[in-house]
């Protein structure tokens, strides 16, 4: 059973990756494209979504002893899969790199000002390397506790925010048409819903029960999306879009109108831990991403560790601060994602070209 | 190897000990409440800081030291005025948990957009502070009064409005993110509670003010004060306040009464309120359905409780007395203020965007004066108390 998971872990991983994106960056850009339609975007970018997850299950059941980084060498040969596989690398690099940045500028900005950041890095960089150095074993562990402690503090967010949501928050719908809705479906699609990919670092034959995991998959998928629907609803229906659009962090500030059973209030703090869990898991994934389709040796020690120092020092020096990264991320990086979802579209339709290929040879 | 490895994580501890740049508590003076007032210049700001020190502890005195203390500094602008109360405290100012900021008349007539940014933008502060006008006096005349009942001025602010919003509906609470989000949104306009002093001759920022019993001087809730943009135009009359905190769907309870004879009134008390309002495009109408729960509480009329009819005209006359209450206030509103505080403009923009683009621009010069307001008010009656009867002999 070693470097073995099981299929809902594997689940809850890409649960926690899609989820987790979506603090700061995520909700920004989906808010500030789509307006008070945001909830639609969700809709629509989780319909296109599929098409993400068909693929993903084409690329993921093709060499089930393969990761995605042997997979594009065997596809596209060694010297094209190669470049392929390390434009792919440095743009994941980077999601790694803003994931760090969001997590140390959010809690330098709302809990702890006078905290060098760099400081709140180094913890968590210490962390992503441990997990890291354990293996995916450990990765998977870590994940699957975090997503359940997740759900749990998100059901408790939604019970206490119940109260506080007004409906009339959610009109007008569509004033302005399909536009706004579908760009703010363009960016929730790139920056939420492409960590799918990630999964394909691990191979298919490293599940327990491999034949279920599309099963899980599609439940995950859906309690995702469910989570991110309910989020950006009861975001914008309990501050309004004129406040959720001015916030930095809306989905952390409307935790702040939280009262549960009119005793328990003030709890934003706790509940916001759901965020940190999972922008930790996406830095770890991100590290674990990219040792394996360095190196096929397993035992890699060094490499996390050099790869979280990258990370580290590039969300430290890369952003000069969080309106640079916000206009940075809003604008240039959904071109950075495009480029990635194309090449694992390259990888898809290569895949496909070399199964019928291979039938045709059979028959 | 296995000892580096565990040095490597046991050393950290040693370093992880505390908090970075902690703050303790007995180093913060702690602020309860901020007024702002405008001078000629800039801003005077005046902040209630919470006394933490035991009576007679350091000075050995059996004298009671007040719960609080305020301080005032005047700036150009806000932050530099709040920050210039270092020089006059021995502490760091700690404003991140106020319960109330309260706005000088002046200042609010003038305008409140200045004052909003600085307490909006700080991420340590909750947003979820009450917000009043101090009317026909100064926000640091307020928050100098010693009050009675209650240790802290702010906290008399705060429970009081509450209680008056929860039981009487003369002020709505608004809160600091509310009236934010009010200020945002062009198709709402704000309003906000007001509170006055209410004194006699001497003077009320001494603790002697709460050794009698009836205080010199006290702070009381006031009307709603009904802005344009983000200038104060007017306080409303109790009476107004109340039908504006309906129309809003503000209210829970209160009372409501009508003269039955001369000088005689029934008094009732309306419970669980619940409007609804709406806008129809084309022709314009505003339907306002006001229903609740009525109690009778106080008869000085000859009128037989016991008889059907008798309750159901009691009924209807309160509705009828609500009724024309709304009406009144709307129409006083709209004549002298033109501005809807009720609400309309937003209701008709989320229900019809594409009719409300069309008639947006004549808003204020023809179409809020006067469109159609239907008004339907539906109690239900619920008991009448101990007494089946009048008392009568």
């Amino acid at each position: 059973m070693k470097n073995k998971i099981n299929c809902l872990q594997f689940a809850s991983m890409m649960s926690m990756l899609l989820v987790a994106s979506f603090l700061g960056i995520g909700m920004f850009s989906v808010i500030k494209s789509a307006g008070v339609d945001s909830y639609i975007s969700i809709v629509i970018a989780a319909i296109a979504g599929i098409f993400i997850m068909l693929s993903f299950f084409v690329i993921y059941d093709y060499e089930p002893n393969l990761n995605v980084a042997e997979k594009f060498k065997s596809i596209f040969g060694k010297p094209l899969g190669t470049i392929l596989n390390y434009l792919s690398l440095a743009i994941i690099l980077f999601m790694g790199i803003s994931a760090m940045f969001n997590l140390t500028t959010f809690i330098t900005s709302q809990f702890l000002k006078s905290t060098p950041p760099y400081l709140i890095g180094l913890c968590f960089a210490f962390l992503v390397i441990l997990v890291n150095i354990k293996g995916i074993e450990t990765l998977s562990r870590t994940c699957l506790v975090l997503f359940t402690l997740c759900a749990i503090l998100f059901l408790i967010s939604i019970i206490g925010l119940f109260p506080e949501f007004d409906m009339a928050n959610l009109k007008p719908c569509l004033e302005y048409g399909l536009k706004r809705p579908l760009v703010g479906a363009v960016y929730n699609f790139l920056f939420n819903l492409l960590p799918i990919y990630l999964l394909l670092v691990i191979p298919k034959n490293s599940l327990v029960k491999p034949e279920k995991y599309r099963k899980y998959m599609c439940i995950f998928y859906i309690i995702s999306f469910l989570i991110k629907f309910v989020l950006v609803v009861t975001t914008i229906g309990v501050l309004g879009i004129h406040l959720a659009s001015i916030y930095q962090y809306p989905e952390y500030m409307v935790l702040k109108r939280i009262k549960i059973f009119t005793f328990i209030d003030r709890i934003e703090n706790v509940i916001t831990i759901q965020w940190l869990f999972g922008l930790f898991f996406n830095i770890s994934f991100v590290v674990y991403y990219i040792t394996h389709s360095l190196k096929q040796s397993h035992k890699s020690k060094l490499l996390p560790v050099i790869i979280t120092i990258i990370i580290f020092v590039g969300s430290n020096y890369l952003f000069k601060n969080n309106t640079a990264f916000n206009d940075f991320t809003y604008s240039k990086v959904p071109y950075m994602r495009a480029i990635l979802f194309f090449i694992y579209i390259l990888l898809f339709v290569g895949i496909l070209i070399k199964k019928r290929c291979n039938k045709k040879v059979t028959s | 190897m296995k000892k580096i490895k565990l040095l490597s994580f046991l050393l950290p501890l040693f370093f992880i000990t505390g908090c970075f740049n902690y703050r303790e508590l007995n180093e913060l003076a702690i602020t309860s409440a901020v007024g702002i007032d405008k001078t000629e210049d800039g801003y005077k700001t005046t902040i209630q800081i919470i006394n933490t020190q035991k009576n007679g502890a350091d000075t050995n005195s059996s004298m009671e030291q007040p719960k609080f203390v305020t301080y005032t500094s005047e700036d150009k602008n806000l932050q530099e005025s709040l920050r210039r109360v270092i020089l006059e405290s021995s502490r760091r100012i700690y404003a991140d948990h106020i319960q109330v900021l309260v706005i000088g008349e002046d200042l609010a007539r003038d305008g409140i957009y200045d004052i909003l940014d600085l307490f909006f933008r700080n991420s340590e502060l909750r947003k979820q502070f009450q917000v009043v006008i101090a009317r026909d006096t100064t926000a640091e005349d307020i928050l100098k009064v010693v009050t009675p009942l209650e240790t802290l001025n702010s906290k008399h602010i705060d429970e009081g409005l509450s209680v008056d919003n929860k039981y009487l509906g003369v002020g709505e609470v608004v809160d600091f993110e509310q009236l934010v989000a009010s200020y945002l949104d062009s198709n709402k306009e704000i309003v906000l509670p007001s509170v006055t002093l209410k004194e006699k001759d001497e003077e009320g920022d001494n603790i002697e003010n709460t050794e009698s019993t009836e205080p010199a001087e006290n702070v009381i809730e006031s009307t709603m004060g009904v802005f344009k943009d983000d200038r104060l135009l007017d306080f409303l009359t109790e009476k107004e306040s109340i039908a504006l905190s309906f129309v809003r769907g503000k209210i829970n309870n209160t009372v409501l009464s009508y003269e039955c004879h001369d000088n005689k009134y029934v008094v009732s008390e309306i419970m669980n309120t619940k409007t609804d309002v709406s806008v129809e495009s084309e022709p314009l109408k505003a339907k306002i359905k006001i229903t609740g729960s009525l109690n009778i509480n106080e008869v000085t009329c000859d009128l037989d409780l016991e008889d059907l009819k008798v309750v159901d005209e009691i009924e209807s006359n309160l509705e009828n007395e609500l009724k024309n209450n709304i009406n009144d206030t709307i129409n006083t509103i709209r004549d002298e203020y033109n501005t809807d505080v009720f609400g309309f403009r937003d209701i008709l923009y989320k229900s019809n965007p594409k009719y409300y683009r069309e008639i947006a621009d004549d808003w204020y010069d023809s179409v809020f004066k006067n469109m159609d307001i239907e008004i339907d008010v539906n109690f239900d009656f619920v008991e009448k108390g101990n007494s089946l009867k009048v008392i009568k002999r």
